[in-house]
């Protein structure tokens, strides 16, 4: 920095300033210290700094065609890549997404013979140009090893469900065209596609389908490939319907099975939620359980913890891992739907 | 952690599809409305324009609707 600074100096004492090194060595930490700390952060959070540059794009991008493009595509790769990172779906969608603009000049060298190139429009369409985006990174990108041993309707099903998802998110100005327009065709494709869609969107209300569902699709879908047609049907229509009665479950009731345990899917879920248990006869009880399903050699246990219980998740967490032969996989905080309780904040965690 | 790896989405904003159009000689035709889109065959419009395929050094193009739309993104390399 010094020698920056002196170089600074001697550059402008040949330009015929005088400035006092000592001067600038005493004010430069005025700027270089909050100059430093957001550069730090958003070299630490990539999304942002596309969402940003975007912003700051659009506001030369009526000068510069360079400026337009940069703001379409930072803002569109900033949402979706912040979705990602926000719920932490890298297992569902493994792949951020990347705009290489073609242009007239460089068309020769970007497109290959036989290469689909899509249309962007301008910014203030940015909107539709989400969804576009949206429609072809999740084609390419929804669980990219598991896509082609789900049934064509249960896939579109999710696909709708997770875009949907997406875009109330990061774009609900793009959700009335998403129903208008791109949902009602979508939901004729296949049919029962919109059957298997009313299921997962119910799921997603209840705080099941990212959470869960994809997770478990990303997980263990592969082993679907080495099952006929009807068993893959049986595997995903017996996986959703737990699922379904989980999200339906009275908190009090204690007959709804937790677990699942199948030729593919193989989940137990611990709900911590009653409080006098913990202050009672403290996290021992849950400890116990997640030990115990993983004795019975399920796969994915998923700890679902309830207000007010929030104090014990990393005691909980710590615990199991050191008493266990597993880890955590995420911690997510999470939005429910339950009965009798309504919406409330809860804390999800998956050991495997 | 999500992989490092992005999809590369290849795109053309509506700014430059002028000049791309008549480097290869297809804007008169399109503003003719000569051109069809190679899947529902569809007059295609500088309006409705939803992809672009290149193919023996000539483009073939496709419309905005949703049906051609995710069939063009099928094809998406």
């Amino acid at each position: 920095m010094y020698f920056l600074l002196a170089l600074i100096n001697i550059r402008l004492q040949s330009m015929n300033f005088d400035i006092d090194l000592n001067f600038l060595t005493s004010i430069w930490p005025v700027y270089f210290i909050p100059c430093g700390i957001v550069i730090l952060y958003l070299i630490m959070n990539p999304e942002k700094a596309e969402l940003w540059g975007s912003i700051l794009s659009r506001l030369i991008a009526f000068f510069s065609r360079k400026a337009e493009r940069r703001s379409v595509s930072g803002d569109i790769q900033g949402r979706l890549n912040s979705f990602v990172k926000k719920y932490q779906a890298d297992d569902v969608l493994p792949y951020g997404l990347r705009f290489k603009w073609v242009t007239n000049s460089n068309f020769e060298s970007f497109v290959q013979n036989g290469e689909v190139v899509v249309i962007m429009n301008n910014h203030q369409n940015n909107a539709r140009n989400f969804l576009n985006a949206l429609i072809a990174w999740t084609d390419q990108g929804l669980l990219p090893q598991v896509k082609n041993f789900i049934p064509n309707e249960i896939m579109q099903a999710t696909e709708l469900t997770l875009q949907e998802k997406i875009i109330q998110s990061q774009r609900s100005d793009a959700l009335k065209i998403f129903r208008d327009e791109i949902l009602p065709t979508r939901l004729n494709n296949f049919s029962g596609t919109a059957k298997y869609k009313d299921k997962l969107s119910n799921l997603d209300r209840t705080g099941y389908f990212d959470t869960i569902y994809l997770s478990e699709l990303a997980f263990a879908g592969g082993r679907l490939q080495d099952l006929l047609l009807n068993e893959v049907m049986t595997e995903l229509n017996s996986f959703i319907e737990f699922l379904e009665r989980l999200a339906d479950r009275d908190p009090i009731d204690d007959t709804t099975p937790l677990s699942i345990k199948n030729t593919v899917f193989k989940v137990s879920v611990v709900i911590v939620a009653k409080s006098f248990i913990i202050l009672t006869r403290g996290i021992g009880p849950y400890v116990n359980r997640i030990k115990n399903a993983f004795t019975e050699k399920q796969d994915s246990i998923y700890v679902l913890i309830r207000k007010p219980n929030f104090t014990f998740v990393d005691s909980l967490i710590g615990k199991v891992e050191e008493e266990s032969n597993t880890k955590k996989i995420w911690k997510k905080e999470i939005l429910m739907m339950a009965r009798k309780i309504g919406k409330s904040n809860a804390i999800m965690c998956l050991f495997r | 952690m999500q992989s490092s790896y992005k999809k590369v989405l290849k795109a053309i904003h509506t700014y430059d599809l002028e000049d791309i159009l008549k480097k290869f000689n297809q804007y008169e035709d399109l503003i003719e409305g000569n051109l069809h889109c190679w899947i529902c065959n569809d007059v295609v419009t500088l309006q409705n324009i939803g992809s672009i395929k290149f193919i023996d050094s000539k483009l073939m193009l496709s419309c905005n609707k949703q049906v051609c739309y995710e069939q063009a993104v099928k094809e998406l390399k």
